[in-house]
This record gives structure tokens, C-alpha cells and sequence, in this order.
């Protein structure tokens, strides 16, 4: 075929017909499975070539119609498929209207796709959903060769009943699988502290959780997590972290972290011995959150070396301490050496970031962006000018010399304020602090 | 340094650590160590002069910036700039991708395998089926009750759902 190439002449050539099967398959590969399945009307070859991409995705249809076309042509694309073309990736993508399928069906695509070698498995269901998601865990989770796995919501049937471990007693088998991406809805925690020891080579972890009670977490091998916390019960008291190989640590939280404004707002604490990274980001933080965020900072502050910390939106009446609980002391932070701080730079939280500041000996970069919050009805009775950053000027000033001056790694925080801070700042910050011994506001306005 | 030979004779001077990012070459360098000098010239038989200057600038754009190095801990800034850099390398004529695409087979490498045949796919995406056989020119084979009845029906979920 290669050797055919060379004679060729002017215009009589098939170009991508020169590429022998296996590299067409290739490229095939590359293109959304319904656009590699229209190629079969181009010629004969191309009829069923594109069977045999090692990466389908299935979007399975809406109509009933459809259904048993696309379950004939998963019947040809996975079930008589040839072992010498073995299936890496799947993509089920189950529509939200789409009518019961056979329950075999997808069963026994996930169990033929199983004896193809199956590495990447993503199955997403749009909208809420018939299909009994609880059958499908079985097969999936026996698929030994799986390396990535990404599931969509899953909810309890029965709260007590247990999803990954059923009454069964079959043995969850995923010795290879490094990429795990869940979303549970209201599931109860013990089915987590089920599934993590069953998994041993798992690394990255992508949870989402609606936390209803007290939650664990502890794996030996997990590198990096991925957890976004939304707590929806008062139930939901302690989280605990128990991860000894973990580098980064990604903590998001959807809504506030205290349920009721009775409640007692959740306690973070665990081991995390290796961790490099961690980015915060929370949500719509209220007062009670404070005890929370300062048990947080407790557990990552001595082994962190970046920390970025980003509050969204601030949506109380007042400002408040977010970081730093009144009467009590900041961790220190022995090993931190970038920090990346945006939030509303209210003096409350100013001065929780200069202790911060002052906390961090080996302090290399510093970021600071402003945030102002938006002054909608909602928040009547706010006095302006207790958010305003022009007040802010005149507070910061002397507060980030303190740090400055009581820091004593002064060289090196120096070098930071003179490498990274703000544009702004990055040109006039030296020579103005060298001449005059006045520091600028290294805060850069951008509205929230 | 070694020396490769295409199809139509002729030579590219090459260095070492540069043509190991084919692990074709790699290996036989690896399998040649210690030999004589002639043994360090590879004769490169299915492609000609035009590929080997392509894939010798690709090597030598990523043999600035090694793949496990980038990922570790490339700057965004940096990856972005790779990324503009290899979209303006792979915009060629489809007939420059298949050898671009044969060649990295052969010489087996795998992230200019990867890229090229992504292009060639991007190239094929959001075409109905005349387009992509003209831009292929490949010719439709099938008789007429073929085309219009049996193949649309096989796969008739593929139609109804549009993508593009």
C-alpha cells in the first residue's frame, strides 16, 4: 500500500485510503462515534472500519425506535467485535428521556466489554433517570482492567441498604483503576468507607458529595482529591482526612457549611503528611463557618507548601471573620511558600491575612486580590463604607508593614512583594518602599 | 549524530538525543551501539524529503521542551504557547498528514502520531459523507440501493442525532 504511493499520479490518488486499516482506525478514533459511523457510507472499506475504534461513545437515543437500532449496533460494534481490537474507552451517555432499556442490555455491554480489556468507562444520564444505576455497579466495579472510571449521580434507594457492597457479598475488583470521579446524593458514608480499601491503586479522587452524616476518608494511596461538599444535613458533624500519600488537596464547598443557623458547623481534621497544594473556594460563607475554615487551616497548615484560598461570593449582612476565629491563634504555616488569597479584603479578614502573612517564614509569592461585594437588596443595611477598599488604603498600609517588618523572613517577603503582587505594584513597590519606607496597597481592585 | 535517507536520496543530519524521541530509531541506535560509523545512518524507505524536514522541526521544537518535563511543571504560559505552535504545524494539506501520520508510525511517535490524526479527525468532523469523500477523494463503491436503503438503516441512530 505504502509502495502503491509513490507511482502515483496527479489526481487519481485516495488519499486517506493509502493509510492501512489499523492507522485509519486511528483516526477514526479521534472523531465522536456518530461521525466515525457515518463514514461507512463512503466505500466499501470504510462500512465497518469504524467498529473497531478503540474509543466509542454512545449517546443512547430517545425514542424507542432508536433504541433498537442502537442496540443492534451495539450488538455489532462491542459484542462482535474482534478481540485483536480491544475497546479502551466507553462513553454511555443515557438521555433523559430515553425509554427502559432491556435491563440485560447495557449489562451485557458493560460484561463484553469486560473480556475487550475496557480501560476509561464514562457513564453520564442527563436529568433524572429510570435506569437502576444499582445494577450497573456490580458489573462495572468487576471490570479488572479499568483505569478511569467517572459515574453520574447516585442516589440511595434505601438509606440503609449499602451501594458498593450489596447483600450479595460479591467482591469489588478494580485492582488497576487510578481515576475515580463520583457524585452521591444524599448517600450515607459508611458506602465510601466500603468502597476506598477495596480500590488499591487508586489515585485521583473527584467526590461529590451531599454530606448527610459524618464523613471518613482514608485511603493509602490517593495523590490527589477532588471534593466538593455540599452538607445538606445537620447530621453531618466531622470530616475526617485520613490520606498519607496525598500531594493535592482541592476543598470546594457549594452553599454554606453550616446547615441551620442551631447547628453546630462541621469540625475538618485528619493526617495529610505529604500534602504540596491545597485550593480552598467556598461558597456563601456564614459567621458559624469560621470554626470550620480555622479547623481546616489546622490540619493543612504545617505540610503546605501553595495555598490558594478564593471566597466566591460574600452574602452576609456584615462583615464577619472568615479565617480567623475570634481569640484564636493562626497555625503556622512553616513550609508555605505561595499564597494566593481572594476575598473581600474587609479589615477583619485583612488582619487574619497580615497574621497569616506573619505566620509564614518561608513565604516565596503572595497574591492578594480584592473582592468587593455586590450591594444588592438583599443586603440592606450594610454600611458601605465598612466594605469599602479606599478605607482600606489607609488600614492595609500600616497592617502589611507590620507583617512586613515582624516578619523574619523579611528578604525573601520582600522578594515576593516584589515579584509577584499586582501589576500595579510590581513597578512602583521597591523604589517607594526603599525611599520613602511607605508601602502602597498591594491589593488590586476587581469587582466580585 | 546520525544520518537519515528517505525515498528519494536524500540525507538529514541528525543528533542523537534529538532522533530518540522515535523510538523506531532509538531502538535500533540502541541495537547498533559500538558498531561502525556507517552503522549510524537509517535508511527511512516510505517517505520523502518533505516529511523528514517536518518531522525533524517537530522533533526539534519538542526536543527543546520534553514531554514529562511540560507536564510536570510547564507554566501556563508556556503550554499555550506549544499548543499555538503545534496547531500552526499540523494546518497542512490532508495529503501531508497521511505522511506526516505514516512516518510517526513508523518511526513510531507517538505525540506527532497523536496530533496528526486528531487534525486529519478535525478535518472530517461536521462534513456530511460527499464532503468527506471528496476531501479524501475516495470513491463511492456502492450500488445505488446500497446507498440510499441498507447502510442508513444499519445504522439509523447515527443519522438521527445531529452533532454537528
Amino acid at each position: 500500500m505504502v509502495t502503491a504511493r509513490l507511482e502515483r499520479d496527479g489526481d487519481e490518488i485516495e488519499l486517506l485510503s493509502i493509510l492501512p486499516d489499523d492507522l485509519l482506525i486511528a483516526i477514526l478514533s479521534f472523531l465522536p462515534t456518530p461521525v466515525a459511523a457515518r463514514t461507512s457510507v463512503l466505500c466499501r472499506r470504510f462500512r465497518y472500519l469504524w467498529e473497531a475504534s478503540p474509543s466509542l461513545v454512545f449517546t443512547i437515543p430517545c425514542r424507542n425506535r432508536n433504541v433498537m437500532n442502537f442496540i443492534r449496533m451495539g450488538d455489532r460494534a462491542i459484542h462482535q467485535r474482534h478481540p485483536s481490537h480491544p475497546i479502551l474507552s466507553l462513553h454511555l451517555d443515557l438521555c433523559r428521556f430515553t425509554p427502559p432499556l432491556p435491563d440485560h442490555c447495557i449489562y451485557f455491554l458493560l460484561k463484553k466489554a469486560h473480556s475487550l480489556g475496557l480501560r476509561h468507562l464514562t457513564v453520564t444520564v442527563e436529568g433524572p433517570h429510570d435506569l437502576d444505576l444499582q445494577q450497573l455497579i456490580k458489573p462495572i466495579f468487576s471490570i479488572d482492567s479499568l483505569r478511569s472510571l467517572s459515574l453520574p449521580t447516585i442516589r440511595p434507594i434505601h438509606v440503609h441498604a449499602p451501594i458498593f457492597k450489596s447483600c450479595y457479598a460479591y467482591t469489588l475488583n478494580c485492582p488497576k483503576l487510578t481515576n475515580l470521579s463520583l457524585r452521591l446524593l444524599r448517600v450515607p458514608s459508611f458506602n465510601l468507607t466500603d468502597l476506598l480499601p477495596e480500590l488499591p491503586s487508586l489515585q485521583n479522587f473527584h467526590l461529590e458529595i451531599h454530606a448527610i452524616d459524618s464523613l471518613s476518608l482514608s485511603s493509602q494511596t490517593i495523590t490527589n482529591l477532588n471534593l466538593i461538599l455540599t452538607p445538606a444535613d445537620p447530621k453531618f458533624r466531622t470530616l475526617q482526612l485520613f490520606l498519607p500519600s496525598l500531594e493535592s488537596l482541592h476543598f470546594e464547598t457549594r452553599g454554606s457549611l453550616s446547615v441551620s443557623a442551631h447547628c453546630p458547623t462541621p469540625i475538618i481534621h485528619g493526617q495529610l503528611p505529604v500534602l504540596k497544594t491545597a485550593t480552598i473556594i467556598l461558597d456563601q460563607v456564614h459567621a458559624p463557618d469560621v470554626t470550620t475554615i480555622s479547623s481546616l487551616f489546622n490540619t493543612i497548615s504545617y505540610h503546605v507548601q501553595e495555598l490558594i484560598l478564593h471566597v466566591k461570593e460574600e452574602k452576609y449582612p456584615i462583615p464577619i471573620p472568615i479565617l480567623l476565629e475570634p481569640g484564636k491563634d493562626m497555625p503556622t504555616f512553616p513550609n508555605l511558600k505561595h499564597l494566593d488569597v481572594s476575598l473581600c479584603f474587609h479589615e477583619l479578614n485583612f488582619e487574619a491575612v497580615t497574621t497569616m502573612v506573619r505566620h509564614c517564614p518561608a513565604l516565596e509569592s503572595l497574591k492578594l486580590v480584592h473582592k468587593i461585594p455586590k450591594f444588592t437588596d438583599w443586603a440592606q443595611g450594610r454600611k458601605r463604607k465598612d466594605w469599602r477598599s479606599d478605607d482600606l488604603l489607609a488600614t492595609v498600609s500600616p497592617l502589611f508593614l507590620a507583617a512586613f517588618f515582624t516578619s523574619p523572613n523579611r528578604s525573601s517577603l520582600l522578594h515576593c512583594l516584589r515579584t509577584s503582587l499586582s501589576a500595579f505594584s510590581r513597578n512602583m513597590l521597591p523604589e517607594k518602599l526603599r525611599k520613602t519606607g511607605k508601602l502602597v496597597s498591594p491589593l488590586t481592585k476587581t469587582s466580585a | 549524530m546520525i544520518t537519515l535517507i528517505s525515498s528519494d536520496k536524500r540525507k538529514f543530519h541528525v543528533l542523537e538525543e534529538v532522533a530518540n524521541q522515535s523510538l523506531t530509531i532509538r531502538d535500533v541506535i540502541e541495537d547498533r551501539r559500538g558498531r561502525r560509523r556507517a552503522d549510524r545512518i537509517i535508511l527511512v524507505t516510505n517517505i520523502n524529503s518533505k516529511i523528514p524536514e517536518k518531522v525533524i522541526v517537530y522533533w526539534l521544537r519538542h526536543f527543546l521542551m520534553p514531554e514529562e518535563i511540560a507536564h510536570a511543571s510547564m507554566s501556563h504560559k508556556k503550554a499555550e504557547k506549544l499548543k499555538k505552535w503545534e496547531a500552526k504545524f499540523f494546518d497542512t494539506d490532508i495529503d501531508t498528514l497521511n505522511d506526516l501520520i505514516l512516518a510517526a508510525d513508523s518511526l513510531d511517535i507517538p505525540s506527532l502520531f497523536d496530533g496528526a490524526c486528531e487534525k486529519v479527525s478535525d478535518i472530517l468532523k461536521n462534513r456530511s459523507a460527499e464532503e468527506v469523500g471528496e476531501i479524501s477523494k475516495i470513491e463511492n463503491e456502492f450500488t445505488h440501493e446500497e446507498e440510499e436503503e441498507e447502510i442508513p438503516s444499519e445504522n439509523a441512530w447515527v443519522w438521527r442525532n445531529e452533532f454537528a
